[in-house]
């Protein structure tokens, strides 16, 4: 398995940065400042997956209503 | 309040600190913290916590007002055994992991969500694994992220997938207060733990981002939405959930697993060696044993069905997890404690001043401990002498029930066998007389059985009033 090149990584953090909110926290636990923002990547990710199921379920509902239509040779006449 | 009243573990979060007076634990909460409290026991969370076994129950204890002004006092249920994730079987690890994130999801439905996620807020009250850290409740605020996410990859994952793919790493890690930083784990972990997905995001990538975090605190929030960041919350949830499932410990062998299936007793002499030691637990009153040395269990078992709580204390992983899981029945599962700790090695009191966390011995002490056919091991293979044993076991229980094994015996030959250096000198360290007077210094003897197997011997000693 070839390891994620680090600066595609980075890049990915940035991006995904400038999408999502800034983050703070005002507990007393230290998050550490890159797990915070990896959340933000981990929100895109989540997000983009959120949308693969939406789309897997809008084509699977298409295709049922494909199947249901019956075939040009039975339309009635 | 005094600050000499406070629990030497209870001072990091400003919410609040555990406190004791004449034997009972309180918490008390900080003004600033009471209406996250309140939240707790409004919203539902509390009771639906406690009335699933997840939560230690507390007492709000108005009539104490001795903590201050608006300072709420709650006195929480105290627990029998203390113990620390380095003590943990790999299942207990998975368990305590699993009930945090539970306690998240629940959390988080509620409008709260934990601010920390120490493996010290988790404790086991026999095989259930509880969530102690009433103080950890806060309300959700509107940013997508988990504080404790962090805490919680150090603290649980990242250990339990050290112990899953490379066993023995994580013992290297010792009595450590911060887990097992995530760049730490990602190094030793193989690289074919990149393919698994929980693993890839939440360990590598996660210790990727952190490494390249130059350690600058984050911008001030935008307010978002708070149904969004309860989305993503239920959603990381899910996420570690996956991750931490996939971690699941398998039952392994080892060279003492099957010790009750080889060993030296016949069925007969097994028996009389257990009524010995139930006449000699029900002769010191004992409502609490700690069994050192335990191998499967099979005596500490035995305890519990006659109604003495016991902490069953081993070594061997193998055995340990074994005892873990036939703990989880119905019978033992609330009395049968299980950690597993070399006894030649405990751990030691650690954390701030070296008084924040206590050490093995201090919170181990019980009515009475059972040290069957370990003496031997400890005195022949680790080199410590009779009147050392009798020290540590005079510090851990008033009573003590100590099975003798003698030089002739097959499994002392074995043990000797490897040793260079006997002499006749070194085998007279080793006899029965010089057994008796190490223990002598420091306990009556009550009662001594018939050699059994061997010419094994058990004794029930009391310790003598200094």
């Amino acid at each position: 398995m070839k390891t994620p090149s680090p600066d595609l990584i980075r890049f990915a953090i940035c991006v995904s940065t400038l999408s999502a909110l800034p983050l703070t926290s005002h507990a007393y636990l230290d998050p550490g400042t890159g797990s915070l923002l990896f959340q933000s990547l981990l929100a895109v990710l989540f997000g983009i997956g959120v949308a693969f199921r939406q789309l897997r379920q809008w084509i699977a509902k298409v295709w049922a209503f494909i199947l249901r239509r019956p075939p040009p040779g039975d339309d009635p006449k | 309040m005094s600050m000499q009243a406070r629990h030497p573990a209870s001072f990091r979060d400003p919410a609040g600190f555990l406190f004791e007076d004449q034997g009972v634990l309180y918490r008390a909460v900080h003004p600033d913290a009471a209406p996250d409290v309140d939240l707790l026991f409004a919203s539902g969370l509390y009771n639906e916590l406690v009335a699933q076994g997840l939560l230690v129950a507390h007492r709000r204890a108005d009539e104490r007002t001795d903590a201050g002004a608006g300072w709420l006092t709650l006195q929480p249920e105290r627990l029998p055994v203390i113990s620390y994730a380095c003590e943990w079987t790999d299942a207990q690890l998975h368990a305590a992991a699993m009930l945090t994130l539970d306690i998240q999801r629940r959390a988080l439905r509620h409008g709260m969500s934990l601010k920390d996620a120490s493996s010290f807020n988790v404790q086991f009250v026999g095989a259930r694994a509880v969530f102690i850290d009433i103080l950890s409740f806060t309300r959700a605020n509107a940013t997508p992220a988990w504080v404790a996410y962090r805490q919680f990859c150090e603290h649980f994952l990242g250990p339990l997938a050290l112990r899953r793919h490379v066993p023995g790493a994580a013992a290297l890690a010792g009595a450590a207060l911060e887990g097992i930083p995530l760049s730490l784990v990602a190094r030793l972990l193989p690289w074919r733990t990149w393919l698994q997905p929980g693993l890839a995001l939440h360990v590598h990538l996660h210790a990727r981002a952190m490494s390249g975090a130059d350690g600058t605190a984050p911008r001030a929030a935008r307010p978002g939405s708070p149904a969004a960041a309860q989305a993503f919350g239920l959603r990381l949830t899910e996420s570690l959930e996956a991750a931490v499932r996939r971690t699941r410990p398998a039952l392994r062998s080892s060279a003492w697993s099957d010790y009750r299936q080889n060993n030296t007793y016949s069925s007969s002499a097994a028996d009389t060696k257990l009524e010995f030691v139930a006449a000699a637990v029900a002769r010191s009153g004992a409502t609490r044993a700690v069994d050192l040395g335990a191998n499967d269990g099979h005596y500490a078992r035995e305890l519990v069905a006659r109604g003495v709580a016991c902490t069953a204390v081993e070594m061997d992983a193998a055995c340990c997890e074994r005892i873990y899981q036939s703990s989880l029945s119905p019978a033992c599962s609330p009395s049968l404690n299980t950690l597993r700790v070399d006894l030649t090695n405990p751990t030691p009191a650690h954390g701030w001043h070296g008084r924040e966390r206590a050490s093995f011995i201090e919170r181990l002490r019980c009515d009475a401990t059972l040290s069957l056919a370990i003496v031997h091991h400890l005195s022949i293979t680790h080199q410590v002498p009779f009147d050392a044993i009798a020290a540590m076991l005079a510090d851990l229980a008033p009573d003590a029930i100590v099975e003798y094994v003698p030089t002739s015996d097959a499994m002392s030959q074995r043990l000797l066998a490897a040793r260079t250096g006997i002499t006749p000198a070194y085998l007279a360290t080793l006899s029965e007389q010089a057994f008796l007077e190490a223990f002598g210094a420091r306990f009556d003897c009550l009662s001594r059985s018939e050699p059994l197997a061997h010419g094994r011997i058990l004794f029930h000693f009391r310790r003598r009033a200094a």
